[in-house]
């Protein structure tokens, strides 16, 4: 299965290669196992399938040679169909908005329920070449001021992107405005929308213990006795009510007070205010033991892309794009709407990846490391830069809370019997494992954040440089984007920081491959200095440079 | 900041509020490193900060709001001198308020540890009551007769207390009268002075504003002052009509009530370049509202201006010439 030579190509080639794929392999390749008579559920086809049914830019793009990877980009541009397909084969179609993955294992929990991102439309206006969706979105009030996930707003009234959601489900707070402003028009749309809500992390435990001296007046009688539970109130997450003075002596004199610990708290409670919504939706009840399978199955997904994204940072040639390798990393989302064979996917990209290092093998000329922050909506660029010898040796594509393993071995509550017990309190202790991996979100906190995981990834990674893709009139880059980039330049690690482009804008998308040019020469330049200046021992001047 | 602090823990603590407004000094050079596809007012709060008038302040105290808003506080707190209070705050409507209500009384204590003071509850109370009673008089007011939104957003944002606004209330209330010529409905982000007043000379008279420093900043809730933390926090948190809020519907049955009650005849829904929440939403509304509406997007430049008053003073003549049709029929 493994090429011995690995190659970009692209898509006539890959046409043309495809021939040499057998039968049977086609015949096998194919999702929603589970169901009977699936003739329909082959995905394994060259891009240029995908090019014919619309997807302009493959025609463009450079792919992975290998079967695994064809077998990956399949997978990941049949989602569309296939979630047609689940809603006539009789499955639950749940749209999650503005989460980004961090409550799809809940929902992949209940039986026949799969779940999609309209936000991830936003990269179709550029696979696809065309400003369609943009345009319906711009009749609907969302113009070129709101970021690109308004393509999904364009997708729920075109009707032809996704079908009909059986439930749609939105996280706001501490979540981007545009996507905010999105949920609001599939509102005007006619759909329902269930909102859960996702306070911001302050990461301000240190301080707090700082700030709060014990408060000057001394407790109060009357009103109840201590009414301020940290984790919330009443049973139905309502807080209790009365008595503040109460309150106010006992937050002000606890010295144990974790800011994080009631926030991982409050969002557990809002998945199981999810999970309410989900029995409603599928008439199943939650149950313990399908919720740890799709956890195990999860926890297996995302160690296999922290595994892969490990293995691409080793030494010896680049052993995978960085589309497959985008790709890859964003079934950590959804699992393009099937995760079994998700897993499956993954897993044989790994075997090949795994390979290809242990050979050495990879593609040539690509030395120049690079940090990749925020992902690109159009995915040439990461072509582009792999072209002019730049490869993406590590990421943060705010998906952040799609990487931490779930536990839910720790959790004695979880063994709980009773029905009514996990309706009141215990059942919400469930998810706070879930909650946990929620919480190490990068859009959902301070600039600070993201700043150390940049630092970090490029720090363990030896990135030559670090690009970032921003999104103009999104609502997190125009503030981000200044720090992230000083703090990287002042940790010597030169930086291109540039909004993409939207299709069709030639003449900008020609100064922004300009830019990319130039950027990656210059990294070019400076590697060849340092390894002159290693080569002379000149400690002085590898410093300098 | 914007209508999620609740002045009256900031002048229980012996503080002074200063509401964060845009003046007219539009075209100020912005030394942040906030990019220029931020909210248009956003950007501006590190430069606002740096001038005269908030020379000396102690903290800056503040609830999550938009996601910009909140955005702004974090660069504040990176960047800036002075301490940032910063509190979680609902976007959606109604439950779940353990949480919420517990980072709203933490931060109001730890603005009181910041100003090295403790909250009294009868303080607050008291304050409370002040400001209840201010508002009280000014929806009395809004109702009977009409007060230019030049002067209402001026006693929105005053860093005066209640009774001194109160009193002054009393003072001009004979003065006042009844609206005559166009009646308009203000909507959209945070307007500057400038913008205002072009409306109202004009010829508009601004009868309704649910803007953020109009109607809203003077709405009446009910509750018991005695429960104080309880009472802000439903009357600052969760009943704030924010476009931010989600779903939206509730504001914009605010506005349709607000538009009927005070019979308004067109809105100039006029907000700030990238502000999303009410960006965003301004075809929306203009269509549930479904009244004449003029929607203006500026950047709260001195360059915007022109245009801005070439476009109200035509939604004027329009407005006008509507008028006179009806009339004759």
């Amino acid at each position: 299965m493994n090429v011995p030579n690995p190659r970009q190509i692209d898509w006539r080639e890959w046409h043309t290669l495809f021939r040499a794929i057998p039968d049977e392999l086609v015949q096998n390749t194919r999702y929603y196992r589970h169901l009977p008579d699936v003739e329909w559920s082959l995905y394994l086809f060259p891009p240029s399938t995908h090019t014919v049914y619309g997807n302009r830019l493959l025609r463009k793009l450079r792919f992975d040679n290998s079967p695994a990877a064809l077998r990956l980009w399949g997978f990941v541009l049949s989602e569309c169909e296939r979630l047609y397909r689940a809603k006539q084969a009789g499955m639950k179609v749940v749209a999650v908005m503005g989460d980004l993955g961090a409550v799809t294992p809940l929902i992949y929990s209940f039986p026949n329920t799969i779940a999609f991102y309209p936000d991830c439309l936003w990269w179709t206006p550029f696979l696809m070449e065309s400003r369609v969706l943009f345009e319906e979105a711009a009749m609907l009030g969302l113009s070129e001021d709101c970021c690109y996930v308004r393509a999904a707003l364009g997708g729920f009234a075109r009707r032809a992107y996704f079908p009909r959601p059986d439930l749609c489900i939105a996280t706001v707070g501490a979540t981007c405005d545009d996507m905010a402003a999105v949920t609001a028009g599939v509102e005007r749309l006619g759909c329902t929308v269930r909102y859960l809500e996702l306070p911001h992390r302050a990461d301000r435990e240190k301080s707090l213990q700082q700030c709060y001296p014990p408060f000057n007046s001394p407790p109060q009688s009357g009103g109840e006795k201590d009414n301020s539970s940290q984790s919330g109130g009443e049973k139905d997450g309502s807080p209790r009510r009365g008595g503040e003075k109460n309150n106010r002596s006992q937050i002000g004199r606890d010295e144990k007070y974790h800011p994080r610990d009631e926030l991982r708290s409050y969002i557990a409670g809002q998945h199981l205010k999810l999970c309410g919504w989900l029995e409603d939706l599928t008439g199943a009840k939650f149950n313990l033991n399908r919720y740890s399978a799709t956890i195990h199955k999860v926890n297996h997904l995302r160690k296999t892309i922290a595994d892969l994204k490990d293995l691409i940072t080793t030494s010896g040639p680049n052993p995978m794009g960085a589309l497959e390798m985008l790709n890859a990393e964003f079934a950590a989302l959804s699992y393009y709407g099937d995760l079994d064979e998700c897993c499956a996917v993954l897993d044989e990209l790994h075997k090949t990846v795994e390979w290809r290092v242990k050979k050495r093998a990879g593609y040539p000329n690509q030395s120049v490391k690079l940090l990749w922050l925020t992902p690109p909506a159009d995915p040439l660029l990461l072509n582009y830069v792999e072209e002019l010898g730049g490869r993406i040796v590590a990421t943060e594509y705010l998906i952040n809370q799609t990487t931490p393993l779930i536990s839910i071995e720790n959790d004695k509550t979880a063994q709980l019997p009773s029905d009514e017990h996990h309706r009141s309190f215990g059942r919400e202790s469930i998810f706070l494992p879930l909650s946990e991996a929620q919480l190490s979100g990068s859009l959902i906190s301070s600039s600070d954040y993201r700043i150390g995981l940049a630092l970090q990834y490029a720090g363990k990674s030896r990135a030559n440089g670090a690009v970032i893709s921003g999104v103009f009139g999104s609502s997190h880059c125009p503030y981000e984007t200044a720090p992230l980039v000083e703090a990287l330049r002042q940790a010597g690690i030169p930086t291109l920081a540039f909004d993409v482009v939207a299709p069709g804008k030639v003449r900008m998308q020609a100064q922004l491959l300009n830019r990319i040019e130039a950027f990656i020469e210059m990294l070019k330049n400076r590697k060849n200095a340092n390894i002159d200046a290693d080569a002379d021992g000149d400690a002085d001047e590898r410093g300098r440079i | 900041m914007c209508l999620r602090a609740p002045v009256e823990i900031i002048e229980t603590c012996g503080a002074v509020p200063l509401r964060l407004t845009p003046n007219y000094d539009n075209d100020n050079i912005l030394t942040s490193e906030i990019r220029c596809d931020a909210c248009a007012f956003c950007r501006r709060i590190p430069d606002m900060l740096e001038s005269e008038y908030f020379g000396n302040i102690k903290a800056i105290y503040a609830g999550a709001c938009c996601d910009q808003m909140r955005r702004v506080m974090d660069t504040l707190a990176r960047s800036s001198r002075i301490p940032v209070i910063f509190f979680g705050a609902p976007r959606t409507w109604g439950n779940h308020n353990g949480y919420f209500y517990n980072e709203f009384q933490r931060a109001a204590y730890e603005l009181a540890g910041c100003l090295e003071t403790s909250i009294d509850t009868n303080k607050l109370e008291r304050r409370i009551a002040a400001r209840r009673e201010l508002n009280s008089k000014a929806n009395m007011l809004l109702q009977a007769v009409f007060i230019p939104a030049s002067l209402l957003q001026r006693i929105a944002a005053s860093p005066l207390p209640a009774e001194k606004t109160l009193d002054f209330l009393n003072r001009i209330e004979s003065d006042l009268a009844p609206a005559e010529g166009l009646r308009l409905m203000l909507a959209g982000s945070i307007p500057n002075r400038l913008c205002v007043q072009i409306i109202e000379t004009s010829g508009g008279n601004i009868i309704a504003d649910a803007g953020c420093l109009g109607d809203r900043v003077f709405r009446e809730t009910d509750g018991n002052i005695q429960e104080s933390f309880r009472y802000l926090y439903d009357h600052y948190i969760e009943q704030n009509l924010c476009p931010h809020r989600r779903p939206v519907k509730p504001l914009i049955e605010w506005m349709t009530e607000l538009a009927a009650e005070r019979r308004v005849e067109g809105v100039i829904y006029r907000s700030v370049k990238y502000c999303h929440p009410w960006g965003l939403a301004a075809q929306q509304i203009k269509t549930e509202l479904d009244l004449p509406t003029l929607i203006i997007d500026d950047d709260l430049s001195d360059a915007a201006i022109s245009t801005y008053r070439v476009r109200i003073e035509a939604f004027m003549e329009m407005l006008q010439a509507r008028r006179n049709r009806n009339k004759n029929r």
